[in-house]
């Protein structure tokens, strides 16, 4: 049997040291990367919640300097946004659309784009969809015509773009923006 | 007993420094704008796709929040000009170029935070449908932080800023080999 000197169970305590702090730096690490998109979502959610409910559509104003929700805003679109909630249940949404280019988006909580359809694809038509939460049961009383889009996660968000053609063009758009609508489905 | 919780302690912080820190380093360092280049402009075709890896999915969360997957928008960024100098808000660039290959299109600056940058003209774009053309249906646009006759994009003196160009709905070309995207040029003219 052999004894084990001090400067061996130093070394040995140092190279365990070094172990652990790798083992978990790369749990940090992917863990960090992991929760960036989910918690920046998680605030831009809230931040919308916090203007208007879940499941309810919101009108954001003209993107310009002081538009700081979302990076990145496009000064050329009108936004219209309404966080979702599907524990609460079943969403329908329906949008009417305009030319050049609008679109409705539907985003995960980790900030995938999952679902989109725009004016062309429905030749210039309303898009009227209802959304489920992937453990959510489907409503028995869906609207006629409605397409069903299965989400993810129970949190996300519809995002509407609707292209500005010019400042005289932004009443009528504003106007028909207003007629969209994000609601819960009883029953 | 004290020993021990002291080398549990140590490790833990000094992994939390690498683990945050090497991430940070990862995000700050990588391109907003992702890996394929056409001229100074890139892109990713990742950008809001579920198929995005974590690090794309990181970065658009930082950068490009709320990304439209690439057949129904397709967004290159550009930080710097056809030389591959940083773009500047003391100096001025020209860009030529023509209509991008999408249904529709713009081109907006955004300052480092990547919000809109203050401007008394109250400008942020150049788009298909506002853009002053040439007679050959091609254009020009001085970005600059001086005002310019034309089209011109604002942008503030000594600080640093980007470009945005947003292809809606582009041709299949462009989301099959963003590479070949046809981009406008952008070339110093003068500093400051």
């Amino acid at each position: 049997m052999t004894t084990q000197s001090p400067e061996m169970a130093k070394v040995k305590r140092l190279v365990i040291w070094l172990i652990a702090v790798i083992i978990m730096a790369d749990i940090i690490h992917v863990a960090t990367i992991w929760a960036i998109p989910r918690v920046i979502m998680s605030r831009v959610m809230t931040v919308v919640a916090g203007n208007s409910e879940a499941n309810v559509m919101a009108h954001m104003q003209r993107p310009d300097e002081t538009s700081r929700t979302v990076v990145r805003p496009s000064p050329d679109l009108a936004y219209s946004i309404c966080s979702l909630d599907l524990s609460k249940g079943a969403v329908h949404v329906v949008v009417p659309l305009s030319a050049p280019y609008s679109s409705v988006a539907l985003y995960s909580s980790a900030t995938d784009n999952y679902f989109v359809r725009n004016d062309r694809d429905t030749d210039g038509a309303p898009v009227d969809i209802v959304v489920v939460g992937k453990r959510e049961p489907i409503p028995s009383n869906l609207p006629p015509s409605t397409t069903l889009i299965e989400s993810p996660t129970d949190k996300g968000l519809v995002l509407v773009r609707r292209v500005i053609e010019n400042d005289e063009s932004f009443p009528a758009l504003d106007e028909m923006r207003r007629t969209a609508s994000c609601s819960t489905i009883k029953g | 007993m004290l020993k021990k919780i002291l080398f549990g302690l140590s490790a833990f912080v000094v992994a939390l420094l690498l683990g945050v820190g090497s991430a940070y380093f990862m995000l700050a360092n990588a391109q907003k704008s992702g890996g394929i280049h056409s001229g100074p402009w890139a892109t990713s075709t990742s950008f809001g796709s579920p198929d995005a890896s974590m690090y794309v999915r990181a970065r658009v969360a930082l950068f490009g929040l709320l990304a439209l997957d690439k057949k129904e928008t397709i967004y290159f960024i550009a930080n710097e000009d056809s030389e591959g100098e940083a773009l500047s808000g003391s100096c001025t660039y020209k860009l030529v170029g023509t209509p991008l290959a999408a249904r529709w299109w713009s081109i907006t600056a955004y300052a480092p935070d990547s919000y809109l940058i203050p401007n008394e003209a109250k400008i942020y774009s150049i788009a298909q449908t506002t853009v002053k053309r040439e007679e050959d249906g091609s254009f020009i646009a001085y970005v600059s932080p001086e005002r310019h006759d034309g089209n011109w994009l604002p942008v503030r003196a000594g600080e640093a800023f980007d470009l945005t160009a947003r292809f809606y709905n582009p041709d299949a070309s462009i989301y099959d080999d963003p590479s070949k995207a046809v981009l406008p040029t952008i070339t110093k003219e003068s500093c400051k």
